[in-house]
């Protein structure tokens, strides 16, 4: 174990690794900070559409550049120039398609991705027999590649970093109000500007982020950390944090991993590796993320439903004056045996076994049962006086006493002046035989 | 003047294309109708991962040592890309009915996190950083006799299934509702479906590539649905476009070839074809609004 952090450790301070780590960790930072915002406007994929667009843009400017005869750095600004302005082209016609057209979402975002990723392959096809060299540089973008990043990357990725941080920084506000109320940013008077700002700094973080993540994993890099970090948070500045977190933490862990776990001869890609630790960690989150993770929402939902359960059980007992045979208990198992046991273990406390297979209510059991009749039958004087019939009063108390808090009790019987009698002539059990929660 | 001389392989090129090109656009159509268009672009996604688990499959079977994925049978192949479709449909599917992630979202998180975890997969079994940019890039101008075969049966299930049930995927596609309370096939016809969906995206894939099936999937309905009003309409004039331009874009490659000497890539041709038949649509419905 020791060894691995000090292997971590001089990745880290080893120049050429260190470089990309770097470089490949603020480009997905920025990613994510960008991710968040498309995620609130539900539209993840846009990512997706501005990659397979700048494609033929990164061709277009491969011809400018051998048409002016430059090379080197000057070369890879004429790359993202062209790509951004296929970027920008694609998506308006995104845009347009939804709003003149009134096309679905599915496809204009479709019709985008395909037909600029059409083009460019034709004018791939052209550049191959133009520029070979030229074209493999262009080809370097569809899988995106790390390990060769200069320190040229590396400054321009902290550049872009840096001015984002600042936009989100500076108009944090303004940014919260567009997203989440479009007609009061528009009397405010600024969605106007904010949504070209916006999409033109998007436009410069994906096609930067491009050479190091990869036009067929770019999407991925950008919309995972933001879902993740809406399964913690509910705050729109603490998920611009949290993604972040999320984005630099699985680009450093992805590097290093792709680095460990290859040997000599092959490295493993280091996009992918950095896109499935950070769909690890959204697949995590929507598990176990405290915000509606899948399995908190399961616990609740199981242990409310052994509640109910026990609560039935303890209510039926009650009813047959605290003790039922196994054979009366029949009509209660409506479902398994063994979930029956379980619900039979946890109410030991209010419930004891004879031995002649009967079950008996406890003075603990007893008061429990008591508080839910009283719940269920004041429920049913209330819906009574609010002008339900009689014989429909007791399907909803059924579902409403699993349900009903103390304090709710308490207002039901100032509202109804303490009612003895339910509206079928039965007794509500007295506040003082009652075990309350609270008490 | 020259002539321009075609062989049997434009010939047999030509077949093939439009075998492929009316069979998406009868899928697609229906596809865009359902506005589930982006199935395609994830199933191209994932159907990199379904090849790492075939190379793991057959290292693990047959010790055999050197796969590429031209060599592959063809039946295998389309059988674990059929099977790859639908994990990931279920899986979009599944993530959008438990969690509360919106279909984009849970898209594109499936199919990144399938595409990462194949190009993982394959660069550790075949040892070479360097697969799928073929099958990325296309590969219509090389394409083998036995290629027509499937082409076929793809074209022959695809028109068949759409001929045979075309009200029934309509009502489908207007309104899930009415075809899942009428039991009578609603299954079966969602399942073959999605089956000649798969069939026909996947095998679109190795034998025309990723880029053009994506096109034709969609640009080709979209254009109708600028001109047409009925169903019936949308897939007669997206199967008329398709073979025109199928034609018209082997034709012009052809002439690239032979008189100037650059080798264009015909499906590239194909899609760009199909997007400035598009814009000269748009641009006709455009000026015919502001008169």
């Amino acid at each position: 174990m020791r060894n691995m952090f000090l292997d971590i450790w001089t990745m880290l301070i080893d120049p050429t690794y260190s470089i990309s780590m770097l470089g490949s960790a603020l480009a997905c930072i920025s990613l994510s900070l960008i991710g968040v915002i498309y995620s609130l406007r539900r539209s993840a994929l846009v990512g997706e559409v501005i990659a397979h667009s700048a494609f033929p843009g990164l061709i277009l400017g491969g011809f400018i550049g051998i048409y002016l005869g430059v090379s080197g750095e000057r070369m890879s600004l004429l790359f993202l120039l062209g790509a951004i302005i296929t970027g920008h082209l694609s998506m308006k016609k995104l845009a347009y398609l939804q709003k003149r057209w009134d096309k679905s979402a599915d496809s204009s975002l479709m019709m985008s991705i395909s037909a600029f990723l059409g083009i460019g392959i034709l004018l791939a096809s052209i550049m191959q027999t133009v520029s070979p060299v030229v074209y493999k540089d262009v080809v370097i973008f569809l899988y995106g590649r790390v390990a060769t990043m200069l320190k040229f990357h590396a400054f321009l990725y902290a550049m872009v970093t840096m001015v984002l941080l600042a936009f989100i920084l500076s108009s944090h506000r303004r940014i919260k109000v567009f997203e989440f109320d479009k007609v009061f940013a528009s009397t405010l008077g600024i969605g106007k500007w904010l949504d070209k700002i916006v999409l033109f700094i998007t436009l410069v973080v994906v096609i930067i982020s491009l050479r190091s993540c990869g036009i067929l994993l770019l999407s991925g890099m950008m919309t995972t950390p933001a879902i993740a970090a809406r399964w913690w948070v509910k705050r729109m500045s603490s998920m611009f944090i949290l993604a972040a977190l999320f984005g630099g933490v699985s680009a450093i862990t992805g590097s290093y991993l792709s680095l460990y776990l290859g040997d000599a001869d092959v490295t493993l890609p280091t996009g992918p590796m950095i896109t499935v630790v950070s769909a690890s960690i959204t697949v995590f989150s929507i598990l176990f993320g405290p915000r509606a993770g899948v399995v908190l929402c399961a616990v609740r939902r199981i242990s409310f439903s052994i509640r109910c359960r026990e609560e039935n059980i303890l209510k039926a007992l009650y009813k047959k004056n605290g003790s039922m045979t196994f054979k009366e208990m029949k009509n209660f198992l409506n479902s398994g045996v063994l979930l029956f046991v379980f619900v039979l273990l946890r109410l030991r406390k209010k419930v004891t076994l004879t031995d002649r297979f009967s079950l008996d209510l406890k003075q603990e059991g007893k008061k429990a049962a008591a508080r839910i009749i009283r719940l269920h039958r004041l429920w049913e004087v209330y819906l009574f006086e609010v002008g339900f019939t009689k014989n429909r009063v007791h399907v909803f108390a059924e579902e409403i006493e699993h349900v009903l808090t103390d304090e709710m009790e308490e207002i039901l019987v100032k509202r109804l002046n303490n009612p003895t009698h339910c509206p079928h002539k039965q007794e509500i059990p007295a506040k003082t035989e009652v075990a309350f929660e609270t008490s | 003047m020259r002539h321009l001389n075609f062989t049997v392989g434009e010939g047999m090129q030509l077949l093939l294309l439009l075998c492929f090109s009316i069979s998406l656009s009868l899928v697609g159509t229906f596809l865009f109708l359902r506005k589930k268009s982006m199935i395609a672009n994830a199933i191209s996604h994932t159907v990199l991962f379904g090849i790492a688990l075939l190379f793991i499959g057959m290292k693990i079977f047959t010790d055999e040592t050197h796969f590429s994925l031209l060599s592959m049978g063809i039946s295998v192949y389309v059988l674990v890309s059929i099977i790859t479709t639908f994990i990931t449909i279920f899986l979009i599917e599944g993530l959008k009915k438990y969690t509360h992630l919106n279909s984009d979202a849970s898209t594109a998180l499936v199919f990144s996190t399938l595409f990462s975890i194949g190009a993982i997969l394959i660069t550790m079994f075949t040892r070479s950083a360097h697969v799928g940019v073929d099958i990325i890039m296309g590969n219509l101008d090389l394409i083998h006799r036995d290629d027509l075969i499937t082409g076929g049966m793809v074209f022959f299930l695809c028109a068949s299934f759409v001929y045979f049930f075309f009200n029934d995927l309509v009502v489908l596609s207007f309104d899930g509702m009415v075809t899942h309370l009428s039991k009578k096939n609603s299954i079966f016809l969602q399942f073959g479906f999605l089956f000649l969906t798969s069939l026909a995206i996947t095998s679109g894939f190795r034998f025309v590539g990723i880029a053009p099936v994506l096109g034709l999937i969609i640009i080709p309905p979209v254009t109708a649905s600028l001109v047409s009003k009925s169903v019936k309409d949308l897939i007669t004039f997206s199967v008329v476009t398709n073979i025109l331009v199928g034609i018209l874009s082997i034709v012009v490659t052809k002439v690239f070839w032979q008189i100037y000497g650059i080798g264009l890539s015909t499906s590239g041709m194909l899609i760009t074809l199909h997007f400035l038949l598009f814009l000269g649509i748009v641009g006709k419905r455009e000026i015919e609004a502001r008169i």
